[in-house]
């Protein structure tokens, strides 16, 4: 189901194979990234589970991902989906181009304890027990 | 090399330096789709040629490419049929399947040359191509290090666990 990262599977010319972490989209500014993250969610392609996952994979990624502005998007989107008109960026996307087959969150099944409610009490605190 | 892009003979022409010091000559109406560039010609014409230090000419090339593509979808031509979202859809999705180290040149470039579009468009890209990954595949395709400690890790795994059940 994931998609395989290998260069033949783009019709792309431009760049090498032989690139590093230099210049690899991991290493974007926190505005590239925050507009990455904000895209994203407005778009409908990164929900909440893709933003818990980014908070997984680095100290840096999970500050971003967490940040009030992202989550506030996704939680609206999920709960308060907007209107046509309601979000620009999401009916620019819609309009200039959902281009792989976006599909909208789906709104379904989520308890209603987290309605509406912050990321961060989403979060739980717990002391890390090792035994 | 030169850019083609509509055959509008009264239109002015721009000339562009790339940072490897290949020239690229578009009508003004394709520089006018970067706001910095806008400035810029606002400000010296176009009788200088404009250097762009920063974006390489193979970066340059796709960036003008996107430019005249969706300046040619501004005009409308008596003999043609105008193009249709759908197929500028289309051209769009084709433009960013690229290789993840091409959407990074094109992230930076599209910021430096102030193309809103352009720029939310290869946003998009990214998101896409994070989109249902776990976290070990995101670091995997995004080169990113891993620089959590084994108690950090779990006890973020633990604060997220409530999106994955």
């Amino acid at each position: 189901m994931a998609t395989v990262f290998s260069d033949e599977l783009y019709n792309d010319e431009v760049v090498s194979q032989s690139e590093n972490a230099e210049r690899s989209i991991g290493s974007l500014s926190d505005e590239l990234w925050l507009r990455v993250l904000r895209v994203g969610v407005d778009g409908g392609f990164l929900d909440h589970k893709d933003l818990c996952s980014l908070s997984c994979v680095s100290h840096r990624l999970s500050r971003l991902s967490s940040s009030d502005s992202v989550w506030q998007r996704a939680f609206h989107r999920k709960f308060a989906p907007p209107s046509d008109e309601a979000s620009s960026y999401a009916s620019g996307a819609k309009r200039k181009g959902q281009y792989v087959g976006a599909t909208p969150l789906e709104s379904k099944k989520r308890k209603h304890s987290t309605h509406g409610s912050r990321h961060r009490s989403l979060r739980s605190r717990q002391v890390v027990v090792q035994s | 090399m030169h850019f083609q892009g509509s055959p509008n003979m009264a239109e002015k022409r721009v000339k562009l330096i790339s940072s490897d010091n290949d020239e690229f000559e578009v009508d003004e109406a394709v520089a006018f789709e970067s706001e910095t560039l806008r400035n810029m010609i606002q400000d010296t014409g176009t009788n200088v040629p404009i250097s762009i230090p920063n974006v390489s000419s193979d970066i340059l090339a796709k960036v003008l490419e996107y430019c005249s593509y969706h300046a040619e979808t501004m005009e409308t031509h008596d003999d043609k049929p105008p193009i249709t979202d759908a197929q500028i859809r289309e051209w769009d999705a084709d433009f960013v399947d690229v290789h993840p180290a091409t959407l990074y040149s094109l992230i930076l470039a599209a910021n430096y040359l102030n193309i809103k579009n352009l720029l939310d468009l290869i946003c998009q890209a990214v998101a896409n191509n994070i989109r249902g990954k776990t976290a070990v595949e995101i670091r995997k395709i995004l080169h990113i290090q891993d620089d959590f400690t084994y108690e950090e890790e779990m006890e973020i795994r633990r604060e997220t666990k409530w999106a994955f059940d």
